[in-house]
């Protein structure tokens, strides 16, 4: 089920928050007790209506790190540290493998295939939404619990509702066992933090459902019948509108897995911080996907050694770290692609260009990241690297294509205004806008038009055929 | 609660805190920042357990103090607006419920997804919650008024193509076109070649209609280029290898007729109107040298309330049609009207009740059937076979002067096939009468014939 559907948002919404605000109780760790219990058996339901056959993958990966994490804990207690490391490598590899074997398997097995000319039988599997997800989820409690950063979740209810939360199941943000740990037991549930959390909600689906569908419907329509013939201009719009498209999309649902939260008393991290300000692409990755990224640099990147073992070794480390990142967004050679792009530049930046970035003037350094960013979506877009390539050619009119069309002043025409106002909205301009000075009436409006958003969405989505979900492959 | 285990707490918090702002910088510790400012004020708050001190502690501690009118506002807004939300959630699930499922909409022109059934099969596949969440989308009660309020803002960005429909000048509503391929085409042209070629006496014509995209290009969204309909016709026209074919050319009938300033297509939907059908039927009764006694022809206005599918489609609600129809004068009782698979017997062409629907397009023939028998007292030997689309709707009551017997095929609803129709009668001619877009589209003519 994705948030912006009918069903989730008049009967699956409705129903669930009223049965967890039912329980409430004077002693306050009862009532959250029983709300983790209605809060995990509402989110199976909701992951069961995706995935009615993979939930049971995702039950049994429950129970196996509960007890994991619960043992590893019982052997340093008993000073058994080998014994604890054993069992620690052992449930790394089982959750490794599973999230491999489903989404990695079809991949190797083709590349296999081609290099040595074999024919081993490759059945597709279809993969279970959300398991890159709640795999890293779980990871970071295993980790955790084995470095002794937190205490082993001896109750299951908590664990299981920390891992299957229908808020950041299928599409993230990523959130940390140890950034949540104490919620899970202890956690404010307030008006104030749900009328907030209403106004996260209302602005993610906003961003979703008016935003990243409509722009993407343009995108998609402009690649729909090959690019061939399209126009350097076309293909600078298409790209700008799926750059538009994705960190609406992403961050729409980030927004809306926030805003649910804060209904139900929890604080998650933020996820994107306005990436497309950035000026340079260290900043970019500080700001996008923000979740993520700190997965790989806490359980990656620094377990590696980071950047303290030397320039070469910092430089493997950033390049392995990539390549994973790039891979975590799906089994292709686009996306490791797109993810050592990101790494080299990052290199490039670091040891390269340092003196000279500094030196460049700030407008030029937007521009320049952004450009970067987009052709990185090229190859994040395409179905695979050849056409990535194709749509590069198109773009910077190597293809032999005009240079602009009567496709490319329609397509202006049509969806000039709605591009100018996303790509203001996407580097913060009206969060920056100076706010009206009576805050009665800033308040009165401000509501009134989450309000009207709301409506808006609900008027869109039920019209709408055109609701993409693009997380199928992460 | 004891103070230690609290000042332990909070001690703990600040030591993360201050980790975290070592680990990040910039933009991102303001934001820790804030995040810290606002998790001791929500401290403050939800321990202390007398409320007179909850107000007065939480106005001090904000950093920028909302008023209170603000806090209070807000807060009771969104939460009327929630208590709003689910009573309409529940008062949608009593509509469902008690109202029966619509099954075609008109004003879209589609049928709509009905219940799927609950098997165990489905649940596992998961097609049922697929199917249910299609099934809720075209069932949903304010559907239509959705689909205005998303037109109306996506106009407000200027966008003009909505739901495949354009949105042109002058209030022009058009239909997309269907793309012309060689191969598909090919494939329906031979199987019709096959046929005349085993009746080589029957005298055949083919007339295929440009869509109001093509005839009225002038007031499509400034820029839009679409295909040359003319050229595909043309295209279409050339693939057919009959000998006893005549293809009729009426793209230029059109064009010629436009110039005169009759109106060829309605606004808000994507049919020519009854004077571009007769300005097609005159060419056609011309070409073939039919004639008939003392006829001539009477245009009556039906309404000037048509809204068409396009506008349902798009969501558009800007103007009105009027239909007129054109009739031979004194035609009444002159013919029967036999709907086979309805087993329906009438004396009119017209069905006067569809103009109290939504569709009055159907007040010509009702719609559109699969085979539809017209017995006229016209005293010739001439019978015509029509194979057809709804634009031929129209048409059809302006033949009956010139044959005894009309019948009329849609292959798009024919179960049955073109052998065994042209075996029944003796025919002595067969008409082709379709728009671009639907022999373009319609793949059923390879299954008939």
């Amino acid at each position: 089920m994705v948030f912006s559907s009918s069903v989730f948002l008049f009967a699956f919404l409705p129903i669930s928050f009223i049965l967890y605000f039912i329980p409430i109780s004077r002693k306050k760790g009862i009532e959250i007790a029983k709300k983790n219990l209605i809060l995990l058996i509402v989110s199976l339901i909701f992951y069961a209506w995706g995935e009615p056959t993979y939930i049971i993958l995702m039950v049994i990966s429950i129970f196996f790190n509960y007890v994991v994490g619960i043992d590893i804990e019982h052997l340093f207690e008993k000073s058994k540290k080998k014994h604890a490391k054993v069992i620690f490598i052992f449930a790394v590899a089982v959750n490794l493998f599973l999230l491999g074997y489903f989404k990695y398997s079809g991949f190797i097995i083709d590349n296999i295939n081609n290099i040595f000319g074999l024919s081993i039988e490759n059945r597709e599997l279809p993969l279970p939404v959300g398991i890159s997800f709640y795999t890293f989820q779980i990871l970071s409690y295993v980790v955790d619990v084995y470095l002794g950063k937190v205490r082993a979740q001896k109750r299951i209810v908590p664990f299981a509702a920390y891992i299957t939360m229908f808020p950041q199941l299928i599409a993230g943000p990523i959130v940390q066992y140890s950034d949540i740990e104490k919620q899970l037991t202890d956690r404010v549930i307030s008006k104030e933090k749900f009328a907030d959390g209403i106004v996260y909600f209302a602005r993610g689906i906003g961003k979703k459902v008016l935003f990243a569908n409509t722009i993407g419907a343009v995108y998609t329509a402009i690649t729909a019948n090959g690019i061939g013939e399209i126009s350097a201009a076309t293909a600078w719009i298409g790209i700008i509108c799926y750059t538009l498209q994705i960190y609406f999309d992403f961050s729409g649902y980030s927004d809306m897995a926030v805003g649910l939260g804060k209904m139900m008393g929890f604080e998650f991290v933020r996820n994107f911080n306005f990436p497309y300000i950035a000026h340079s692409i260290t900043d970019f990755w500080r700001r996008w996907h923000i979740s993520l990224s700190s997965w790989f640099r806490d359980y990656v990147y620094i377990p590696l050694g980071g950047s303290r073992r030397g320039t070469k070794r910092t430089i493997i480390n950033i390049l392995i770290v990539w390549s994973l990142t790039g891979m975590w967004h799906g089994a292709e050679w686009n996306f490791i692609a797109w993810g050592a792009f990101y790494g080299i530049l990052l290199i490039v930046e670091k040891y390269l260009l340092k003196d000279i970035i500094e030196k460049t003037p700030m407008f030029i350094r937007h521009v320049i990241t952004m450009v970067v960013v987009m052709i990185g979506w090229v190859f994040f877009s395409s179905a695979d690297i050849g056409a990535a390539f194709n749509y590069l050619a198109a773009m910077f009119c190597l293809s032999g294509n005009a240079f602009f069309d009567s496709e490319a002043s329609y397509l202006i025409l049509n969806n000039g205004f709605a591009i100018v106002l996303m790509c203001l909205s996407a580097v913060g301009f009206f969060a920056k806008m100076p706010k009206i000075k009576n805050e009665k009436v800033f308040t009165v409006l401000n509501r009134l038009m989450y309000v009207g958003i709301l409506i808006l969405c609900v008027a869109y989505l039920i019209s709408e055929t055109y609701n993409p979900f693009l997380y199928f492959r992460f | 609660m004891s103070n230690i285990k609290e000042e332990r707490r909070k001690k703990e918090y600040n030591d993360l805190y201050k980790e975290l702002c070592r680990r990040y910088d910039g933009e991102t510790a303001d934001q820790l920042r804030k995040y810290h400012n606002s998790v001791n004020r929500q401290d403050v708050c939800s321990r202390s357990t007398k409320p007179e001190t909850v107000t007065a502690k939480r106005s001090r501690s904000y950093k920028n103090p909302e008023s209170a009118f603000s806090k209070i506002f807000s807060e009771t807004f969104l939460l009327c607006f929630i208590g709003f939300f689910f009573i309409i959630t529940v008062g949608l699930g009593a509509l469902y419920l008690t109202s029966p499922d619509r099954k075609y909409s008109e004003s879209e022109n589609r049928m709509l997804a009905t219940a799927p059934t609950l098997t165990a099969e489905n649940l596992i596949s998961g097609k049922f919650m697929k199917d249910f969440e299609i099934y809720l989308a075209d069932q949903f009660p304010i559907r239509d008024n959705a689909i205005s309020i998303k037109t109306f803002s996506d106009r407000v960005l200027g966008k003009r193509q909505e739901n495949n429909v354009y949105i042109g000048k002058n209030n022009f509503l058009f239909d997309s076109q269907v793309e012309y391929n060689e191969a598909d085409t090919k494939a329906k042209t031979e199987a019709i070649d096959i046929f005349l070629s085993e009746r080589p006496d029957l005298k055949a014509m083919i007339a295929i209609s440009p869509n109001s995209s093509y005839i009225y290009k002038e007031n499509l969204p400034y820029s839009l280029k679409l295909s040359d309909q003319k050229k595909d016709i043309q295209s279409v026209y050339g693939l057919f290898k009959s000998k006893n074919l005549v293809k009729l050319d009426v793209t230029t009938a059109l064009e010629n007729e436009k110039e005169k300033g009759t109106q060829l297509f309605y606004k808000t939907d994507h049919h020519w109107t009854t004077e571009a059908a007769y300005c097609a039927f005159e060419n056609i009764i011309k070409q073939w040298g039919l004639d008939a006694e003392n006829v001539s022809y009477e245009k009556l206005a039906v309404t000037t309330e048509f809204e068409g599918t396009l506008s349902g489609k798009a969501g558009v609600h800007d103007v009105k049609d009027s239909i007129n129809i054109i009739v031979p004068k004194n035609s009444a009782g002159t013919y029967v009207v036999n709907y086979e698979s309805q087993q329906r017997k009438t004396t009119s062409l017209f069905e006067k009740n569809k103009l109290n629907e939504k569709n009055k397009y159907e007040v010509f023939l009702g719609g559109n059937y699969d085979k539809v028998v017209i017995s006229t007292t016209s005293h010739n030997e001439n019978t015509l076979l029509i194979v057809k689309d709804s634009f031929a709707n129209c048409m059809i009551p302006m033949l009956t002067p010139y044959f005894s017997k009309i019948v009329v095929v849609d292959p798009r609803y024919l179960t049955d096939n073109m052998d065994n129709i042209a075996s029944d009668e003796n025919y002595t001619h067969m008409l082709f009468l379709y728009n671009l877009n639907t022999f373009l589209e319609d793949t059923s003519i390879i299954e008939v014939f």
